[in-house]
């Protein structure tokens, strides 16, 4: 699999199959980080293509020496934003952010780059991995009533559980860290 | 109520290592939360829906800044439908434009309604911020500017999209214009800065 740095640098040499390899593992960040910043579904979805223009646009000056690639989508991805939030005169607005509200600025764009990278070391899972993920973190759903959900055994969900924090941990530790 | 990590990881045979590895991966789940959920519309990536005319590939400027265009219209283009601020619109047309540089343009054509207004998504990029002045697009007949479109104003680099309806219709090899208009300094309908391709 190629790595974010390397998509980088195809896209900025014009590579339209590296932009959309990237589009699929940052449309959802991005997403999420908008929707966060703007606090309203319509502007986080055009935002999310003006983030994936800024993208095409300034990847050829994407720096693989000054670090990897997550960062960098993630600060383009930050301003492209921003900036659209200024140039309509519109306030940002922290979505459904608890932990965000009650922080301060600096706390804040570290929950931001922390949901970034999670999210992003989501997309590098297979599906059944990141669905088992999914139920048992966000449904609250019990190993057992995940199995059930799922028809799958019980010794299937802790293996997949098990094998996904794994994977994320790879992840996480490789380029995102 | 969150659960603990022993509740959702089978622990046995980890050695201390590991253990600490997949509950630091663990807490980092709970503290980030659930990922958004894309909407179906923009779950694709980018489609390629201009096709790049053969003589435009001898100038790499000119078809990054198409390709980019495509990449605008694309992103929120699945199976001919775009989505915009929450609203929906069936596409059946796309025209690209373009400048003499970077400036690109998709103009996205719907369905028209029962009386015939047809509604269109205008994406624009590369194009500079006029700060007395306004750009507004045209279509073209005998090769002027002749029926408005709409209006806009876009901020330097941004891209911007703007949604209108007109009564006439988008046929193929209709001309289409953007003009700069600029208050008081040029007459009506402007200086033509970009050409549907």
């Amino acid at each position: 699999m190629c790595s974010d740095a390397e998509l980088i640098q195809r896209t900025g040499a014009g590579d339209r199959t590296a932009f959309e390899k990237l589009y699929k593992r940052y449309a959802r960040p991005v997403f999420g980080l908008a929707l966060r910043r703007l606090g309203d579904r319509g502007r986080a979805e055009d935002a999310l293509q003006e983030t994936f223009v800024s993208i095409w646009r300034s990847a050829n000056t994407f720096k693989p020496e000054r670090g990897p690639g997550a960062p960098w989508l993630y600060g383009v991805a930050r301003n492209a934003i921003v900036d659209r939030s200024r140039a309509r005169n519109e306030p940002t607005a922290e979505g459904p952010d608890e932990a965000a509200l009650e922080a301060g600025p600096d706390e804040r764009a570290e929950t931001s780059w922390l949901q970034w990278r999670v999210h992003r070391a989501l997309e590098t899972l297979p599906e059944r991995e990141r669905e088992v993920i999914s139920l048992a973190y966000w449904s609250e759903l019990s190993q057992s009533e995940v199995a059930e959900k799922l028809g799958i055994p019980l010794g299937t969900v802790k293996t997949r559980t098990r094998a996904a924090l794994a994977h994320l941990a790879e992840a996480l530790e490789g380029e995102l860290g | 109520m969150t659960r603990r990590f022993e509740d959702r990881v089978d622990v046995d045979g980890l050695t201390p290592a590991e253990r600490a590895r997949l509950e630091h991966v663990h807490d980092l789940l709970v503290a980030a939360g659930p990922p958004a959920e894309l909407p179906r519309d923009l779950e694709r990536p980018p489609a390629q829906v201009i096709q790049l005319p053969l003589w435009q590939r001898r100038r790499p400027a000119a078809v990054l800044a198409l390709v980019a265009a495509a990449a605008i219209a694309g992103a929120s283009f699945a199976g001919g439908w775009f989505a915009n601020g929450g609203e929906r619109m069936r596409v059946t047309q796309v025209v690209a434009l373009k400048g003499p540089s970077m400036e690109v343009a998709s103009l996205r054509v719907g369905t028209p309604d029962e009386v015939g207004n047809n509604p269109m998504v205008l994406t624009v990029s590369g194009l500079p911020e006029l700060q007395h002045g306004y750009y507004e697009l045209f279509m073209v007949r005998d090769g002027k500017p002749v029926f408005p479109c709409t209006g806009f104003r876009v901020t330097t680099g941004g891209a911007m999209s703007v949604r209108f309806s007109v009564p006439y219709s988008i046929h193929a090899g209709t001309k289409l214009e953007i003009t700069a208009v600029q208050r008081g300094k040029a007459k009506w309908p402007g200086r033509t800065v970009m050409q549907s391709v």
